[in-house]
């Protein structure tokens, strides 16, 4: 559990400790961003079962080029990016990144049984149809709809312009509607 | 507001919430404290195996160790180049200004010019004249 001064910190805060060798700092970011960044990751197409390992390499892979991370974006943003990125690789080295099937051996939700079914079965549509968009589509409506960013944020993390972020956002929205419908 | 409008408002909200809880359960299944000693651990595995050369540390010391030798060549290489410039520029403002070394720059251009004065002397139209002539020439010198 966090000290109170540790939950007080930010994540600027956070990585200069880390880089100066404290290594509850590097604990603390993990906790902090593992489970919006494991989100993000199973939402793009990772398996359930690649997830732990995906969220590690993202770390790392952040945690070694965080020199490079020039505040030009919140951390969390930097760090989905990075995640999107390890999960290209990966389905490169793969082959291709399988759907996951968001509703298949997975606890239900707070609802009834029947809610629950209904959630799961319009998670795992939405999840094939994410598929079928482009990565930046994806992307961009991810950072978007599932993580609530806003449109400077994305764009600062994806290297584009606000407005290009809005087009490609609504873009994917049109089509996965088309899609889901 | 037209049902077409509002149609279309509630597709986006519900797009949006759902994707809101796309990979929730997913995630949900990770024990993130073992995720955190996992990425801890394999970071101290990675940094004990990086060689010091590659330290991010060494390299910042390595680039400005060649900037430095860079820059004090680029510096002596300037300076070594005037220097020769002022060396053969005092030949026509005097020599009463100029330094040993200058002056002993200075001498072999004198002493390369001597001969070419001895050689006009030659061509004082003595080649042209007879053997008497010559001789002739000889006796008045030597009276």
């Amino acid at each position: 559990m966090p000290s109170p001064q540790s939950a007080a910190a930010t994540d600027a805060d956070l990585i200069a400790r880390w880089q100066g060798g404290d290594e509850s700092a590097a604990t603390e970011l993990v906790l902090r961003h593992g489970r919006p960044l494991a989100r993000f990751l199973a939402a793009s197409g990772a398996q359930q079962a690649d997830l732990d390992d995906l969220v590690q390499d993202t770390f790392l892979k952040a945690f070694r080029s965080v020199s490079g991370f020039r505040g030009q974006c919140q951390f969390r943003t930097w760090l989905l990016t990075i995640g999107g990125n390890v999960l290209k690789d990966v389905g490169r080295r793969a082959g291709r990144v399988k759907v996951v099937p968001l509703d298949e051996g997975l606890p239900a939700g707070g609802g009834t049984p029947h809610d629950d079914a209904v959630a799961a079965e319009a998670e795992g549509r939405l999840g094939e149809a994410l598929m079928d968009l482009p990565r930046l589509q994806r992307e961009v409506f991810l950072l978007r709809a599932q993580q609530g960013m806003e449109y400077e944020e994305i764009a600062s993390a994806l290297d584009t312009t606000p407005g290009a972020a809005r087009v490609h956002y609504h873009h994917a929205v049109k089509r996965l509607k088309e899609r889901l419908q | 507001m037209s049902d077409e409008i509002r149609d279309k408002d509630l597709q986006d909200a519900e797009l949006e919430a759902t994707a809101r809880r796309l990979g929730t359960r997913a995630a949900d299944q990770l024990d993130l404290s073992r995720t955190a000693r996992g990425v801890v651990a394999r970071w101290r595995t990675e940094r004990a195996r990086r060689p010091v050369w590659q330290s991010p540390a060494f390299l910042r010391v390595a680039a400005a160790l060649v900037l430095l030798v860079a820059g004090i060549e680029t510096w002596e290489h300037r300076h070594l180049t005037r220097t020769d410039v002022v060396a053969v520029e005092p030949s026509d403002a005097g020599l009463e200004g100029l330094t040993a070394d200058q002056l002993e720059a200075f001498l072999p251009t004198v002493e390369q010019q001597v001969p070419a004065v001895e050689t006009t002397a030659s061509d004082a139209g003595l080649e042209g004249l007879t053997s008497d002539e010559l001789r002739s020439v000889l006796n008045s010198m030597g009276s």
